[in-house]
């Protein structure tokens, strides 16, 4: 089985969250919460460090380091892993689809306006594909370089963002209003949420039992990502502005000039920003295919990932019309199917994992050793 | 370090150590040669003139094989027959240490020895070549004629002896010609294997150096030496070049390429997964590394392997300069490497998807110079790069001669003309040449064969897709990167999977003192220190 460093496995699940969330969530937080959406920010990283609580509880129990949804059969029987495998199945195909829209939403919006966006389509999930064929070991390593580039970029893009920032901005009007905050939270919450793949991906882990504190770095890290992004945006832009911009994130970076000679440079951090989405789609295509294979228990999975691949393809190009469609659909859908697939099904797993004997007994531990 | 392909493969290991059961060399036939019990297919007979009729009917009577025959005086029935090929023996050697004393000898004699006599006092007293040994199959024998080796048949003794002749012309140590240095040894390897494994034994005096050899292609019987250093290179990798050796099965082996092409871990790649030089100081600092060399007889080129990614970049000069100079040179190495392989296509992408990227004034001048221009930029780069690329293989491929009459056609004719007759625009030409010359910087030319290949594929995706399309195609390439591996070794580490320590010769190259540890991940891991810490220099100021 391939092995999985844990920074590797931190970029993994920061690569997971983020790129999609740098998009949507100042926008959605800010509308909601206004100069507040930084206290939203936070909510929601409690919310995230208390799933990923949850995930590191389910993945500590499964001592012999086994693929997740085979762990799942050995404890709860084959009707609930097939069940359980169903569902996270479903989830991830409609969030590799859903993702593919948005991203390609945004090329036809931001960069390539005159090419369709089935070219974009086929060109991405044919990159997405050829990565996650090789495993999830070499999209780790990926992630791992990606996560250096573009995060440091980004760490140098928003110091450098410092100047334009306007303090005052942060300053709240009236008092604290409890429910905008804890509803401006939902979009961060629902991102963050991502962390789940943390299941799928523990038994990878070179060391068997740091599920727990890779899904804390990570969370912690996106948490902190997504705060000074939503700050940046706050106080470079004011309250009011980020709700009327569809992505005000790139916004602020294009208004970043240094004298003549640094310029325009959202150009280029879209660029970087493009690699982050291609490992989330690898992730989550990787999700697809896992739980499809693992589920239905199929040994050739070359020939599946091109089929599971068209219908990623057709799903994202079809099920939306337009763009506003598609918009309307994560409005409406999102927080409900986040929080049930990513928050019930494991907090049910659980309390299941805590009724049933681990059969496996305490040898489990050296075999999983001896496997490593 | 893991080897998934290993446990896979079923073992073949034919070969041998120095000095062990090697298949075919000179230097095998000490053992296997020397007689014993075992039934030999082809026994050497008592005939003399059979035994000759025997080579001569397998060579098809080749002109070139010389047979000398010696007989008793007044007799016409030979006791001793000498035989080599003309074309492959050193006939100084041949003339002058072997048949003259051999003849001194046996006609000196007053009474004429029995056989068993005559073959051992020759064997003992005649032959004052550093190589000599004792075969009693024919198929044996004649293997040894072809390599160039002498043969000597003895009358009513079932074995001959095989003198040591190997000769002919060949060039001497020159300069490199493709990896030139400014400061550093100016030796390279020949197309002679035996100077080759003496230019690398001169240079790595230890006891630890071990030399395999190898004879691949049932035509050409080309030598390959595999050297490697015993401890420091680690068991796992060495076993599998080993391996992948034994499995080659093929007529012929004119150059390491066709060797390399047999064993490299990728086929299907724009990238080398094994380095070759012609610097034997890059060879043996190779094997202090942890690496494992293959000398292949009739070229210069030594290939070496395991190879990452990063070891491309380097080069010998960055060890005898001083360190940050070689830092520099490393980095400029690395840029020069992207602006090869992306320059062309972000200059495309940038004036026909994102303008806006470029500050105003740029974008005017730029757009006035492309008001003539017929083509799109995609259209117009191409031409230009095809046509480097043209002017580039007549350089190597043209008689030195005309030379000069190459470059005067490539930079007037081609370059100046073709923008002031408006086919391309000046900044083209600009681009085309600086990626050209960026493309020189990279030290290994297998690598920057690589970049020049891709630059076409982002060419074609930055044209087509623009910056959203070279991004696709990095991260193509990136995954590429990361998946491929070179005899078990990650081919890009230490970026991914990360290794901190081996980062102090990547980017940067820290001073002598400080690089204490060979490289984690090819070197044996039992082995990695080289030198003891705290050699930092520090010379007192007193006095």
């Amino acid at each position: 089985m391939q092995k999985i460093s844990t920074f590797q496995a931190v970029s993994l699940l920061i690569n997971t969250v983020m790129p999609t969330a740098i998009l949507i969530v100042p926008a959605a937080a800010i509308a909601i919460a206004s100069q507040d959406a930084w206290m939203s920010v936070l909510l929601a990283v409690v919310y995230g460090v208390l799933l990923v609580l949850l995930y590191g509880a389910i993945s500590k129990s499964n001592r012999r380091a086994r693929p997740f949804l085979e762990f799942v059969r050995e404890r709860l029987g084959w009707p609930t892993a097939i069940a359980v495998g169903f569902i996270l199945f479903i989830n991830y195909l409609t969030m590799t689809a859903g993702v593919l829209r948005e991203y390609i939403n945004f090329l036809s919006d931001e960069v390539l306006p005159k090419t369709p966006g089935y070219i974009l389509c086929v060109l991405t999930l044919i990159v997405v594909l050829y990565s996650v064929s090789h495993g999830l070991e070499v999209i780790a390593r990926t992630s791992a370089v990606v996560f250096a580039v573009s995060y440091l970029s980004m760490g140098v893009t928003f110091g450098l963002l410092l100047s334009m920032a306007h303090w005052s901005n942060l300053l709240p009007p009236s008092g604290i209003d409890a429910n905008k905050i804890i509803l401006g939270s939902l979009p961060s919450s629902n991102w963050l949420s991502e962390a789940s793949f943390l299941l799928l991906l523990a038994p990878y882990l070179s060391k068997a039992g740091d599920a727990r504190k890779t899904g804390l770095w990570a969370i912690l890290s996106s948490g902190a990502l997504l705060l000074s992004i939503i700050v940046l945006t706050i106080t470079v832009l004011g309250p009011d502005l980020p709700r009327m911009l569809t992505y005000p994130t790139f916004m602020i970076i294009g208004m970043l000039q240094y004298g003549t000679f640094l310029q325009r440079i959202e150009s280029i951090f879209i660029a970087v920003w493009i690699f982050t989405v291609y490992v989330k789609l690898a992730v989550l295509m990787f999700g697809t295919v896992h739980t499809f294979v693992h589920t239905f228990r199929i040994r050739s999975v070359r020939p599946f990932l091109i089929v599971l691949g068209l219908i990623v393809m057709f799903i994202a190009l079809f099920e939306w019309p337009d763009t506003l469609s598609s918009y309307e659909f994560n409005q409406s859908t999102m927080t409900t199917s986040f929080f049930f697939y990513n928050a019930i099904i494991p907090m049910l797993l659980w309390i299941a994992l805590l009724f049933t004997k681990d059969r496996t007994g305490k040898g489990g531990e050296e075999i999983a050793k001896k496997m490593g | 370090m893991r080897f998934p392909f290993f446990r896979r493969r079923k073992k073949r290991h034919s070969g041998s150590r120095d000095g062990g059961k090697a298949t075919g060399s000179f230097a095998s036939n000490e053992e296997s040669g020397g007689g014993g019990d075992k039934k030999i297919a082809n026994p050497v007979g008592m005939d003399v003139n059979a035994n000759v009729r025997w080579i001569r009917e397998k060579l098809g009577d080749s002109r070139d094989l010389v047979v000398r025959t010696l007989s008793e005086a007044g007799t016409k029935k030979a006791h001793t027959a000498f035989v080599f090929l003309g074309t492959m023996v050193d006939e100084q050697i041949v003339n002058q240490v072997v048949l003259q004393p051999l003849l001194d000898l046996l006609y000196g004699q007053h009474k004429q020895p029995s056989p068993s006599e005559r073959f051992h006092l020759v064997r003992n007293h005649a032959l004052p070549v550093g190589q000599v040994l004792e075969q009693r199959s024919l198929d044996e024998i004649l293997k040894q004629i072809l390599l160039g080796n002498s043969i000597l048949f003895i009358a009513g003794h079932p074995a001959a002896l095989i003198a040591g002749t190997t000769g002919g012309e060949s060039r001497s140590v020159e300069e490199p010609s493709s990896q030139t240095v400014i400061r550093g040894p100016k030796e390279s390897f020949t197309e002679n294997f035996k100077t080759n494994l003496s230019l690398i034994r001169r240079r790595l005096k230890s006891q630890k150096l071990r030399i395999e050899y190898r004879e691949i292609g049932t035509e050409t019987m080309t030598n390959v030496a595999m050297i490697y250093m015993e401890g420091i290179a680690q068991d796992g990798i060495v076993r599998e070049v080993r391996s992948r050796l034994d499995r080659i099965d093929t007529d012929a082996i004119l150059e390491s390429g066709y060797i390399e092409e047999f064993i490299q871990d990728e086929t299907f790649t724009f990238f080398p997964t094994m380095q070759n030089t012609e610097r034997p100081d890059a060879i043996a600092a190779g094997l202090l590394e942890g690496q494992v060399a293959l000398v292949v007889d009739g070229t210069p080129f030594v290939l070496i392997m395991p190879a990452t990614f990063t070891k491309f970049f380097q080069s010998s000069e960055d060890y005898y300069q001083r360190f940050d100079v070689a830092t520099f040179l490393r980095l400029i190495r690395y840029g020069a490497f992207f602006v090869s392989m992306l320059l062309p296509s972000l200059y495309i992408a940038v004036t026909t998807f994102h303008q806006e990227m470029l500050p105003t004034s740029l974008l005017i001048s730029l757009a006035a110079q492309r008001e003539g221009v017929p083509f799109p930029a995609l259209f117009e780069a191409f031409l230009m790069e095809i046509t480097f690329e043209v002017l580039r293989e007549a350089g190597v491929r043209m008689p030195r001669v005309i030379g000069p009459a190459i470059s005067i056609v490539g930079a007037l004719v081609l370059g100046q003309a073709a923008v002031q007759a408006g086919l391309v625009s000046a900044a083209m030409v600009i681009v085309v040449s600086f990626t050209a010359i960026a493309n020189f910087v990279i030290p290994s030319l297998n690598m920057s064969i690589a970049a020049r290949l891709i630059r076409f594929v982002m060419m074609l995706l930055g044209g087509t897709l623009g910056l959203f399309g070279i991004m696709s195609g990095l991260m193509v390439l990136l995954t590429h990167l990361v998946a491929m591996r070179s005899f078990g070794v990650p081919y890009f580490s230490p970026f991914a999977p990360f290794i901190w320590s081996n980062w102090k010769d990547v980017f940067i190259r820290v001073p002598q003192w400080a690089m204490n540890k060979r490289p984690r991940g090819i070197a044996a891991r039992s082995n990695l220190t080289r030198q003891a810490k705290g050699q930092k220099p520090s010379p007192s100021n007193k006095g």
